[in-house]
């Protein structure tokens, strides 16, 4: 079941404008850059993306459903698909769940110290609180 | 580092007043363009306040266990407090000044009401640390983040129940989850 709390605020614009997808698979723009070249943020959130999805599939493999479901918010959040089946991955390597989380913690607070975008930052570093408390529960 | 886009990164001291127990002083923070650490100051100010507030009202023989979790969350915020006051001392107008009272819910008579008030402080404060964590960066935006993680962590356990997005749950509207309470 899952137990993960949306707590409504509502209201609040949120990142509108600053996250595009502009379809499921396109890369995900950050900033205002309009030329080909990928702004830092850009860079960032696309590893990020590769960090959620690893430990997203590690979650997945080890049954647990309210990790997945709060990963593939995530993902959607950065703006990137989620379609892929985790099981199906194969690069999960068999990592504990413990492990795999503490690490993307890691990821995920480094990636908002390097942000350049307050409101990227502000997102990534929400995302880094919410597996706090998930590592407590699983603690 | 370029600041948050106008519009994109709510401003707490615009919700501080539907925060409930705990909120910020209404005007006070880094709306006129002072040190953003401010607002993070004035909701410290209100958490051990209140976090006072609501101990006095816990019985220490009926409700130890929510007793020692309230005192616990009031050292945490007075140290954090403390800590901006220090940082804080410089400033041409000096750190913020803590109210004389904060606002409080009615109803205090139980312990789930306790609870959820002391979950409101956490709430609040999460929210203005993850505000700043937009405002800030380097050593200021790495303390930010801490202090929203460690509130986390404490609404969490008031709670019960884990977040998408702690001290952001706008984003969870945002890309349009619907998953519960």
């Amino acid at each position: 079941m899952l137990t993960v709390s949306r707590r409504s605020v509502g209201g609040l614009a949120g990142l509108a404008g600053l996250v595009v997808a502009s379809t499921a698979c396109d890369p995900i723009h950050f900033g205002s850059s309009t030329t080909s070249a990928r702004s830092p943020d850009e860079l960032l959130v696309e590893q990020v993306v590769v960090d959620v999805r690893r430990a997203r599939d590690v979650a997945a493999v080890d049954g647990r459903t309210e990790l997945v479901t709060l990963h593939e918010a995530h993902l959607r959040a950065l703006g990137a698909p989620t379609e892929t089946s985790p099981s199906a991955s194969p690069t999960v390597a068999p990592l504990a769940v413990g492990t795999s989380e503490t690490t993307l913690k890691a990821q995920l607070t480094a990636a908002a110290l390097q942000a350049e975008d307050g409101s990227l930052a502000r997102m990534l570093a929400s995302m880094s609180a919410a597996i706090a408390q998930q590592l407590t529960v699983l603690r | 580092m370029s600041t948050a886009t106008p519009g994109s990164t709510p401003d707490p001291s615009e919700t501080a007043g539907s925060a409930g127990a705990g909120s910020a002083t209404p005007g006070s923070g880094a709306a006129n363009g002072e040190d953003p650490r401010q607002e993070a100051l004035a909701a410290e100010h209100a958490a051990v306040w209140t976090y006072a507030a609501l101990a006095a009202r816990t019985s220490r023989s009926a409700n130890p266990g929510l007793l020692k979790r309230l005192e616990a969350s009031y050292d945490a915020h007075e140290i954090a407090r403390d800590r901006l006051l220090s940082a804080l001392a410089d400033q041409p107008d000096g750190p913020a000044i803590a109210s004389p009272s904060y606002p409080l819910p009615t109803r205090l008579t139980t312990p789930a009401a306790l609870r959820a008030a002391a979950a409101d402080v956490e709430t609040h404060c999460n929210e203005v640390y993850a505000w700043l964590v937009s405002r800030s960066a380097g050593v200021e935006r790495a303390n930010a983040m801490t202090a929203l993680e460690m509130g986390a962590v404490r609404e969490l356990a008031l709670r019960g129940t884990p977040e998408m997005f702690p001290g952001a749950t706008e984003l969870a509207d945002r890309i349009g989850l619907d998953t519960g309470p």
